[in-house]
């Protein structure tokens, strides 16, 4: 049966159901938007089976205040954008990045950094994580300094992280 | 003066504006999305009664499980180069030539022929850690002796630290190495 249309009526859309929605969805990607995740370069990273989830604990703020260092291939590090290089051939670049390092360091773990909050323990190790985002094709020995920068007494950043990634194993057919 | 607001007179509100603004928003959080739960993190201690300026060591009779790395034919063209692993004095291991694959299929395969590497790597600890009773205070030790050790990829490291933590062992430590220009002779350290 032909179904008769009116013409010259205005059809009006409800548009309320869309609105909610759109609402919605807004409020769900603000709530899970990772504003950190701003400060890590996209980087390979290593295979690792038995890590734990790279997810700070949100109880613990001073925690998820934790200092990203990138570590590129190529040998520069990378800190909140600013790119330095480790591997030049001259030596005061590379004295130029370490002390970088070194300077954010000492600021992220200043016991006056967050206006009432202790950032040190008693025995004055920083509270305050630091995480290596490391390339897996980045050379070790950047590494190695990177940690040992971080372990000077007046720095003593003793918790690190370091970023790896769990290889997705598709099962099996028919387990 | 005083307005006359008409009774009865229905107000319509253009939605529009408001609709862009949102569809906007909602593309602007889905690009900037990350799924958390993709990422994964080693969490590690730094001993404190270590680091750069170090204690005189104290011999324990407990002996640390060491595993050592080595990048060999570092001469040779970067395809050629490989990092070998050596727990203990016992097993040695070699990690397949040249750099990790990019492309998902050779990414894959070398992964999985890596896999069966440290699968034997993790057997190795397990067996030197059964003949110290599996004792509990019993640590690891990952080292990468000079000239080649510290050319090893930070990958390998991370995976012979996974091995370690697949065996039982949690507490591994690290053989440190200082930057050569923050050291006294390099021009020492000053903060602040």
């Amino acid at each position: 049966m032909a179904v008769k249309v009116a013409t010259g009526e205005d059809t009006i859309l409800n548009m309320t159901p869309m609105i909610d929605i759109c609402f919605n969805l807004v409020i769900f990607f603000m709530l899970t938007l990772d504003l950190s995740s701003k400060e890590y370069e996209q980087l390979t990273l290593a295979f690792a089976d038995h890590a734990v989830e790279d997810k700070d604990d949100p109880a613990d703020p001073i925690a998820s205040r934790k200092l990203i260092v990138n570590v590129l291939p190529d040998g520069n590090i990378v800190l909140k954008g600013n790119k330095w290089n480790l591997s030049s051939q001259d030596p005061k670049e590379q004295y130029a990045a370490l002390k970088a390092l070194q300077s954010e360091m000492a600021l992220v773990t200043a016991d006056d950094g967050l206006a009432g909050v202790k950032l040190r323990e008693p025995d004055m190790a920083s509270k305050i994580p630091m995480q290596i985002h490391g390339d897996r094709a980045a050379n070790w020995r950047y590494v190695q300094w990177i940690i040992a920068t971080a372990s000077h007494p007046k720095i003593a950043m003793y918790k690190v992280f370091f970023s790896v990634k769990k290889p997705i194993v598709e099962d099996a057919p028919g387990s | 003066m005083a307005r006359n607001i008409e009774q009865g007179e229905e107000t319509q509100l253009n939605m529009t504006p408001m609709i862009d603004v949102c569809f906007q928003l909602i593309v602007f959080f889905m690009l900037t999305l990350k799924f958390p739960s993709a990422s994964s993190r080693f969490e590690s201690q730094l001993p404190k009664d270590r680091g750069q300026a170090s204690s005189p060591a104290v011999l324990t009779p407990i002996q640390d499980i060491s595993v050592k790395l080595f990048r060999k034919d570092t001469e040779k063209d970067k395809t050629q180069h490989f990092t070998r692993v050596r727990v203990g004095e016992t097993t040695t291991v070699d990690l397949p030539r040249g750099p990790w694959p990019l492309t998902g299929d050779e990414e894959e395969a070398r992964r999985v022929a890596e896999d069966k590497i440290f699968a034997q790597v993790t057997d190795a600890i397990k067996a030197a850690w059964s003949h110290q009773q599996n004792n509990p205070e019993v640590k690891g030790e990952i080292k990468t002796p000079p000239p080649t050790g510290q050319l090893v990829p930070h990958g390998d490291v991370m995976r012979v630290l996974d091995a370690f933590v697949a065996a039982g062992i949690s507490a591994v430590n690290f053989e440190g190495a200082p930057p050569p220009l923050l050291t006294k002779e390099g021009g020492g350290w000053d903060l602040r």
